[in-house]
């Protein structure tokens, strides 16, 4: 083993800076896939460590139903349990009736939370629990709503136009993790005081969940069993009595939605990561290969002095490993510590994570770095096997054949070392199998595509251009050139970061950019029918235009054509009218067309949903009542056009006399807002506004953060290009130098030099550019056009202004690693020879 | 330990576009261990081509060629990857020293081949037999011609060869420093006790030699 390291470090040498820029490459990869596994590991860790802190307690049942007071009790048959019922709901709150605010309202009662730790300033009184503290008549606030209306401790604030007193600011929440979405900061009332607001009246809008904390965190088979006692023995009931569905979690399963999303959001940049890395792989296999045909005469002598061509293999390989452990290590420490720099550099994430180091993320690195320098190390190594031995007594011997076993198994090696990365990443075989597909077709096309600039250059070059120009072009097209693999290395990298900025800005517009002139800019809802003409005059009072308002009346769909189940046991939102809106198109059957019959009219996807067509009879529990619905019509809507608009529609007649609420929307120009919140918190204080406008800002603002990492993502896919570009460079400096040597010697001044060099990498840097420029806007566009099925503009000029920005860095960094060769002196290097 | 090289009917030929070249043909030649014997012939006549045939670094297309008995034809390339490990030293004429390995490291690989414990110690002690103690750690690059043959040829010595076989060894040095580098290679083969085959154009290195052995147009002229 000793003796292998010493022929390592003593056959690396001549090659160091070379395997450096190599070990770089895969460095830069390994980091970006440490870091990401090592974040999302340690938000797992964190929720793990926290999950009873993250539901508050030990466990927890979410529902859209309220629960009925006394059927919560049955948790008094465990000994020692502590309980809480927390009701959650969005609402307006102000201080002056001039100015409001959408809020997340959170109403406790019991000792909130559970479990974790709430800071409060003040903190409340000893000896009381949380809703005692607040009272009927007292809040707490984040300390943002504070802000936004200048509140001190003791202030007013409304909240449904009932007054309460500001008792504390909340400083953390145990169970809200920063990063999730949330219409609005928070406040918190007590069950008494909620009752005063009547806001409880809108139940619909409500999320109900019961806590239970026990003396000792069961074990998780118990809690399962205690979870299946309090539950399915004793279901919660809707207002009518039947059994409702619940979300359960336990302190084993907290935030399973979000960890969820996180595994997702992890799956995908992880993927991202990858990318780089094998950019990475690929520029060790360009490095090795040059080493390798730069040690061809080494190789012949070590063969003639008897070495066996395995044996030589092996130590290259063994050169390979050394700096795949080097840089993987590097690569590997540098993303074990990225997720602690990114919590406080960037405050991406709940400020409450302890994230320390990931040693699986790291260990992750370590084996894709490994597994990916040596898989993409095996081709080009096949060469050694070319090496004639008789090349000691002639240089001019043909080389061998490399041994058809070695092509394959380095072929094989290849791709099964890519899949399995992938599939490592991606958690999933067919993701794998996709992402390996894909980034062989890319790179594929882009190879093709390098090839035909590389001859079309070779005819630019006899052209009568500039001699730089012409001795650029002239040196793309030399056979021996590393262009190629520059180009499609630098332009997979480019592609990659282009296509994924398209996609979000391509999503942003769609968000900001494509509602219809004359859309709403804000909904109302939870206005009461005797509150809405007041509402409706004090919207055309300030001139709000396309006021529209439908009644809404909750049902729960129950079964169609006699079939029940899980998926029909939803609730509903109907509504009735005598003609749709424009943006409805009836596609089949004709509505309200059978006397006699009560008809209900479906959007055509909802309608394939539930398994329902022409002719079907939908049954509902409206609120106790029990209906049914024929189906006379189905609808197609143009969600896009942000009108009022309802999967279900019933013909007008039937549901007037059901208890209903009406929505509202309208188009309140910007400046009107503020007067058309305080006109509604004085006329209607229980109705709550969405404002499109802020709405949109927090969806593309939760965008933007997902969008930085994939963009940090892809840059290091850019980085790898560049390093790459830079590594080829480094690699063929020896033929470089006598190039530049014989330049010099035939009268060529060092600024022409510099611009003959300079133009060869701009142009590998612009074909890049360009040729990932469009392969990133033909994706996006499929995405748009055939995922989406949303039209899609190309930003050509955007794209454009890619290709210099690529070719000025280009051949800066080209140049930079050209640095030696164009220092060279001729006559040393001209003797050399 | 030296080794007798028997060659019968030694034939090569090569492939030029269309055309076949024979460049040995019918070769037959013994010689005996110990002894040192010189190829000459004018350029292009096969004498590094036969060279190569005797090291195993080339196949012949017909013919055999036997060391103490053992027919290189019938050995794979990893045994004669062995055999030329073991019981062969080489020395040419433009040295073939490894660039990236010092002096030491070059005379120590033969040795470090055969698993030797003491590569370095062994390594060290020849680079000072041949007036080299102070540049093992040199890189080939920083050494004279000279010099670098002289690191050339204690490689080839290091692992006590059976059978040397040299190509010009003197070609690229100056006549004082070629002729010292000959007696060096003479005094070093006669201690060991190594046949040598030397291939060479000078007519007074192979008057040196034991037996002169003359090739033109891939045959033997005088045996």
């Amino acid at each position: 083993m000793r003796r292998l390291l010493r022929f390592v470090w003593a056959e690396s040498r001549g090659a160091r800076g070379r395997l450096a820029f190599a070990a770089a490459c895969i460095a830069l990869g390994v980091f970006a896939v440490v870091g990401v596994a090592a974040l999302a590991e340690g938000i797992r860790t964190n929720l793990a460590a926290r999950s009873t802190e993250l539901i508050a307690s030990d466990l927890r049942f979410t529902s859209r139903f309220a629960p009925e007071r006394e059927e919560f009790p049955p948790a008094a048959e465990l000994d020692g349990v502590r309980r809480s019922y927390v009701q959650k709901l969005a609402t307006m709150v102000t201080t002056d009736g001039q100015r409001s605010q959408l809020v997340e309202l959170k109403v406790v009662d019991g000792d909130f939370p559970l479990r974790g730790e709430m800071p409060l300033d003040p903190p409340i009184a000893n000896g009381l629990d949380f809703d005692e503290a607040l009272g009927a008549s007292g809040c707490v606030v984040a300390p943002e709503i504070a802000a936004a209306f200048g509140l001190a401790i003791g202030d007013e604030l409304r909240v449904g136009g009932t007054a309460f007193e500001v008792r504390a600011l909340v400083l953390s929440e145990p169970d809200r993790i920063e990063f999730e979405f949330a219409l609005g900061p928070r406040v918190f009332l007590s069950y008494e005081g909620f009752r005063r607001t009547e806001l409880h009246l809108a139940q619909n809008r409500v999320t109900h969940q019961l806590l239970f904390a026990f003396s000792e965190l069961p074990s998780e088979r118990e809690l399962r069993r205690v979870s299946h006692r309090l539950f399915a023995q004793h279901p919660l009931s809707g207002p009518d009595g039947l059994a409702i569905t619940s979300r359960e979690e336990s302190a084993y399963q907290s935030r399973g939605g979000f960890r969820r999303g996180l595994e997702r959001v992890e799956r995908g940049l992880g993927l991202f990561a990858l990318l780089s890395l094998v950019l990475g792989g690929a520029g060790v296999a360009g490095i090795v290969r040059r080493i390798v045909a730069e040690r061809t005469g080494s190789i012949a002598v070590l063969r003639a002095l008897g070495v066996r061509p395995r044996e030589v293999l092996w130590l290259y390989l063994s050169l390979v490993g050394a700096l795949a452990l080097a840089g993987s290590l590097t690569g590997a420490l540098a993303g074990a510590i990225l997720p602690g720099v990114i919590v406080q550099a960037f405050d991406l994430v709940d400020a409450n994570l302890q994230l320390g180091f990931q040693p699986f993320a790291f260990l992750r690195g370590m084996l894709l770095g490994g597994g990916v320098s040596l898989a993409f190390a095996l081709l080009p190594l096949a060469a050694i096997y070319r090496v004639p031995p008789a090349r000691v007594l002639d240089a001019r011997v043909a080389p061998l054949p490399a041994p058809l076993w070695l092509r394959v198994t380095g072929g094989l090696v290849l791709v099964t070392a890519l899949f399995v990365a992938a599939w490592l990443q991606a958690e999933r075989a067919r993701d794998g199998a996709f992402f390996g597909v894909g980034v062989a077709v890319l790179a594929a096309v882009l190879w093709a595509a390098s090839w035909a600039l590389q001859h079309a250059t070779r005819a630019l070059s006899r052209l009568r251009l500039p001699l730089p120009l012409r001795h650029g072009l002239a040196a793309l097209a030399r056979p021996a050139s590393d262009a190629r693999s520059a180009t499609v290395a630098l332009g997979l990298g480019l592609l990659a970061v282009i296509a994924v900025v398209l996609v979000e800005r391509g999503l942003v517009d769609q968000l900001e950019g494509s509602l219809p002139a004359n859309a709403p800019s804000a909904f109302m809802t939870d206005v009461q029918p005797d509150q809405w003409p007041a509402v409706e005059a004090a919207l055309v009072e300030v001139g709000a235009e396309n006021v529209q308002s439908v009644p809404v009346v909750m049902a729960r769909l129950v079964g169609s054509d006699g079939q029940t189940g899980w998926r029909y046991r939803r609730e509903q939102r109907l509504t009735w009218m005598e003609e749709f809106g424009a943006s409805n198109t009836v596609i089949a059957g004709e509505a309200w067309s059978v006397p006699g019959v009560d008809e209900i009219s479906i959007e055509a996807d909802f309608a394939e949903s539930i398994d329902a067509h022409l002719g079907s009879t939908l049954t509902f529990d409206v609120q106790g009542v029990p209906m049914e619905f024929l189906v006379t019509s189905l609808r197609e809507v143009e969600w896009q056009s942000f009108a009022i608009n309802f999967f279900l529609v019933v013909e007008p007649g039937v549901l007037e006399e059901a208890p209903h609420f009406r929505i509202a929307a309208a188009r309140i120009a910007a400046e009107d807002e503020a007067s058309v919140s305080a006109a509604l918190s004085r006329l209607a204080p229980n109705v709550t506004i969405y404002w499109i406008r802020d709405i949109l800002e927090k969806a593309v603002a939760l965008m933007e953060r997902l969008a930085q990492a994939v963009r940090l993502l892809g840059g290091f896919a850019v980085a790898a290009g560049l390093l790459i570009l830079a590594g080829s460079v480094a690699a063929g400096a020896l033929e470089r130098t006598r190039e530049v040597a014989l330049l010099k010697t035939l009268g060529m001044r060092r600024r022409e030099l510099l611009v003959r060099f300079g133009v060869e990498f701009a142009l590998i840097g612009a074909a890049s550019a360009v040729f990932g420029a469009l392969g990133a806007a033909a994706l996006a566009w499929a995405f748009f056009e055939h995922v989406l099925e949303l039209r899609y503009d190309v930003p050509w000029l955007d794209l454009a202004a890619t290709v210099p920005v690529t070719a000025l860095a280009a051949a800066l960094i080209g140049l930079v690693a050209s640095g030696r060769a164009l220092a060279v002196r001729p006559l040393t290097t001209l003797r050399s020879r | 330990m030296s080794a007798r090289v028997v060659c019968r009917g030694l034939t090569r030929r090569f492939q030029v576009r269309e055309r076949t070249i024979t460049v040995l043909d019918g070769i037959d030649l013994e010689v005996e261990p110990g002894e040192f014997v010189a190829l000459v012939g004018p350029s292009g006549s096969g004498k590094s081509t036969l060279l190569g045939l005797l090291a195993g670094l080339d196949r012949a297309d017909a013919g055999t060629v036997s060391i103490d008995g053992q027919e290189l034809g019938a050995l794979d390339e990893d045994e004669l990857a062995l055999l030329r490990r073991r019981r062969l030293g080489f020395v040419f004429q433009d040295f073939q020293l490894l660039e990236h390995l010092t002096a030491r490291e070059n005379v120590a690989l033969p040795l470090e081949l055969i698993g030797a414990r003491d590569s370095f110690e062994r390594a060290d002690a020849l680079l000072a037999r041949v007036g080299l103690a102070d540049r093992i750690t040199h890189l080939p690059s920083r050494l004279s011609g000279g010099e670098n043959q002289r690191v050339a040829l204690a490689r080839a010595f290091a692992h006590r060869p059976e059978l040397l076989l040299a190509d010009e060894p003197t070609g690229s040095l100056d006549r004082v420093t070629g002729l010292e580098a000959l007696a060096l290679l003479e005094e070093l083969r006669r201690e060991q006790g190594t046949t040598l085959i030397m291939v060479t154009h000078d007519p007074d290195v192979a008057a040196r030699a034991d037996r002169t052995i003359e090739l033109a147009a891939g045959r033997l002229v005088t045996a």
